[in-house]
């Protein structure tokens, strides 16, 4: 019978004690290393795929987070009054712009959600799901280069604080903080499938390195003016309620004046009619008394 | 059959044991099952309005009892560690010994290695009563496997398969 070979050491008895124990360590240890490689192994590797983005696929971005200095460079406020800026930002791709975040009021840190609904969009009753998200949607491809403005949003129009162009490739799946830079902190933006929008997982990663500019970027020459309609819009809405408000007012007066008017009309008959009626009763009193005094002094 | 005169054997059994070590890797730390929010006719406007909420989440073994110990269920994540981590590593362990160098292996160990395999069917049971939690959940939620499940079972029954022939040496 052929002697069969097999991939296990000679057998315990022909090797000396203290070999022999560090066999039966090596080969105790043996899947422990093994488990703990793989899960490593699993780990990393679910982790490297999951954070590139894929070639070909249809990616969300949003504006998560934007923080600017306290004042402007040159240490002026933000705004004539002092108060912090009115933030917002805005991301344009091959001269479209794709998103444009709400305003944030007096922030020097604005949060934004991916979804942000107007009233009078929810007032239509029906709503789909494009309308209610606040995301630039893109199909990823090598050399696509987005940029990204931000804005210090006026009464009549918006600033330009800073911009920059990022190419897509820099961008990992989930979270993604850009450098700062031109008076902002830290801007960061999340990355997710378009049908897993709302819970970017967390990066590790370094800053991307992007350089700011404090020019507003061609792709995003729009977005000022439409900031400054909104404004007008927002204004020209205000003064209309405004005006509704005191025809309202008006009318109510009116008619609160009017029926004070009849009120006091009434009041001032019945006074009267009251008058007359005490004057009656008095003459009629004093003819009583007189008749009697004549009688007494007939008498 | 005894091993150290069946080659064969302890071939197979090295190869199961180490199979199973992958399989255990896997299913530690891949998605046992994964679970996808609903809210009855509402799912879709919660979608709309609160989408983070709505997300499907992925549960890891690893991450179950990572998660339980952060949140103060320390007692319940000792368990889960001990019959889930430990035991299937200390029996994989000994498995490998049996099958590298059996006569270095006292009986003490081997009576430990018994002892450990009457409860490899805990860790089947942690997933049925997982399943069975997900399956009762509001909303018309749902549950699905994912590939951390297959590798943990098929590590539990290929570890089965090699005490079974450690048993019939």
């Amino acid at each position: 019978m052929a002697k069969t070979s097999y991939p296990f050491p000679p057998s315990v008895s022909q090797d000396s004690p203290s070999s022999s124990n560090l066999k039966v360590l090596w080969l105790a240890l043996a899947p422990l290393v093994l488990v703990g490689l793989l899960s490593w192994g699993f780990v990393s590797f679910g982790q490297g795929n999951s954070a590139l983005l894929t070639e070909g696929k249809t990616y969300a971005v949003w504006v998560k987070e934007l923080e600017v200095d306290p004042k402007r460079s040159d240490g002026r406020p933000w705004d004539f009054d002092g108060s912090a800026p009115d933030l917002a930002v805005a991301i344009g791709w091959e001269g479209h712009e794709l998103l444009r975040t709400t305003v944030a009021d007096n922030s020097v840190l604005a949060t934004w959600d991916p979804v942000a609904l107007k009233v009078s969009t929810l007032l239509k009753g029906e709503i789909s799901r494009g309308e209610a998200q606040r995301l630039a949607k893109f199909r990823m491809h090598k050399g696509m280069e987005i940029v990204l403005g931000v804005y210090d949003h006026d009464l009549v129009d918006a600033e330009s604080i800073a911009s920059t162009r990022l190419k897509v490739d820099q961008l990992v799946f989930g979270l993604n903080q850009l450098a700062s830079g031109k008076g902002v902190r830290r801007l960061i933006l999340a990355v997710e499938e378009v049908d897993q929008v709302g819970m970017p997982q967390p990066n590790e990663h370094d800053p991307l390195l992007v350089e700011w500019s404090t020019e507003n970027p061609v792709e995003l020459a729009g977005s000022a003016s439409l900031f400054g309609e909104q404004t007008q819009q927002l204004l020209q809405g205000l003064s209309e309620e405004m005006s509704l408000t005191f025809e309202d007012l008006s009318e109510k007066y009116q008619k609160q004046i009017e029926e004070l008017a009849l009120h006091l009309q009434d009041e001032l008959k019945a006074a009267r009619i009251d008058a007359e009626q005490a004057s009656i009763t008095l003459e009629q009193e004093l003819r009583k008394l007189r008749k009697s005094l004549k009688a007494e002094l007939g008498k | 059959m005894n091993l150290q005169r069946s080659p064969n054997l302890k071939a197979a059994l090295l190869a199961l044991v180490m199979f199973s070590a992958c399989a255990f890797a896997a299913g530690l730390v891949l998605p046992l099952f994964k679970i996808e929010p609903r809210a009855e006719e509402w799912t879709e406007a919660l979608k709309l309005l609160a989408p983070g909420k709505m997300q499907s989440k992925e549960f890891t073994l690893l991450g179950g009892i990572a998660g339980m110990w952060q949140g103060g269920e320390w007692a319940l994540a000792t368990i889960l560690a001990l019959f889930c981590v430990v035991l299937p590593l200390a029996k994989l362990s000994i498995l490998t010994v049996e099958a590298g160098a059996p006569e270095a292996l006292s009986d003490r160990w081997r009576q430990f290695m018994k002892s450990v395999s009457r409860y490899a069917m805990v860790e089947v049971f942690v997933v049925a009563l997982l399943v069975m939690l997900a399956k009762g959940m509001p909303g018309g939620s749902r549950m699905e496997l994912g590939i951390g499940t297959t590798a943990f079972v098929l590590s539990v029954l290929t570890g089965l398969a090699a005490g079974q022939i450690e048993k019939r040496r």
